[in-house]
């Protein structure tokens, strides 16, 4: 993931860094939230409260961490947090809700099987639901998802496995 | 093996049925100008609400505690009772009260 050369990003305005964003992560930032909010509608509104939140909060960075990593954070919680506000739950609470709008979703084409697969995603335990939406939404190694999630390499690959043991346990059972 | 390696493939094929609307990375902007204008604007309104509240509600405190006082006073005055000016003019003649109003009492001490 492309980081910002800091010296130069931070004698920018506000705005300006917002816009550089916008422009370079924007389109990463969606894949992060687009699997978790399900349809395009949501992805876009919670898109937009993030660099929203961004926006408001991008003068308090101090750049400890990297720049995507704390956007990552940032495009999670809202995610969350609009689900919360939409009554629409998370979707380990209530996934048959959340997989019904991704099944009416204009910007949504896959089929039974493909909608089955999702149902196999969402009863997975939230960390392992994590290893996947980053591997097939973001396409990120097992070596950035490290970076960005705070676990070892050689833990994202157990936790992987065993999700993929799930996955199937599951189809074949329904 | 091969039924993992089948589902790997199948979760790899996840995000080929998400689609997006034409050109949508291309055009995605810096929050909707409304996001951002609108919310200073929105927070401007509401602190001034607030403090039209606020003065609405001392007002209103003010205007019954002033009612209260004066009927607590009401209360306290005995209807019959003469004011203090009503009480030195019964100690005065009449020749007195008349140098008192005119003041002329007054004006005859300075003079001396």
């Amino acid at each position: 993931m492309e980081e910002p050369d800091l010296t130069y990003f931070k004698t920018l305005t506000i705005t300006e860094q917002l816009n550089w964003i916008v422009k370079h992560y924007g389109e990463n930032l969606y894949w992060v939230i687009r699997p978790i909010v399900k349809t395009h509608e949501n992805a876009d509104d919670v898109l937009q409260n993030t660099f929203l939140k961004v926006y408001k909060n991008l003068s308090k960075f101090r750049y400890d961490s990297k720049l995507f990593s704390w956007l990552y954070r940032i495009a999670v919680n809202e995610s969350i947090s609009y689900l919360r506000k939409y009554k629409m739950q998370t979707a380990d609470q209530n996934p048959d809700y959340l997989l019904n709008l991704l099944s009416q979703d204009p910007y949504y084409d896959g089929d039974e099987i493909n909608l089955k697969l999702e149902k196999a995603l969402l009863q997975l335990p939230s960390k392992q639901q994590e290893v996947f939406r980053l591997k097939y939404f973001n396409d990120l190694k097992f070596k950035d998802i490290s970076k960005l999630t705070g676990t070892s390499v050689g833990g994202l690959k157990a936790s992987y496995h065993l999700a993929v043991k799930k996955i199937k346990k599951y189809l074949e059972e329904n | 093996m091969k039924r993992s390696e089948n589902i790997e493939n199948q979760l790899s094929d996840l995000k080929k049925h998400y689609k997006v609307p034409d050109a949508y990375f291309e055009n995605l902007n810096v929050p909707k100008p409304k996001s951002l204008v609108l919310k200073p604007a929105f927070k401007l309104k509401k602190t001034l609400l607030f403090a039209a509240a606020l003065l609405l509600l001392v007002s209103l405190g003010y205007k019954v505690f002033n009612w209260r006082h004066k009927n607590i006073m009401k209360q306290n005055i005995p209807q019959n009772q003469v004011s203090q000016t009503d009480q030195l003019f019964d100690d005065l003649t009449d020749d007195e009260i008349i140098d008192y109003l005119s003041g002329e009492d007054l004006w005859d001490q300075d003079l001396e």
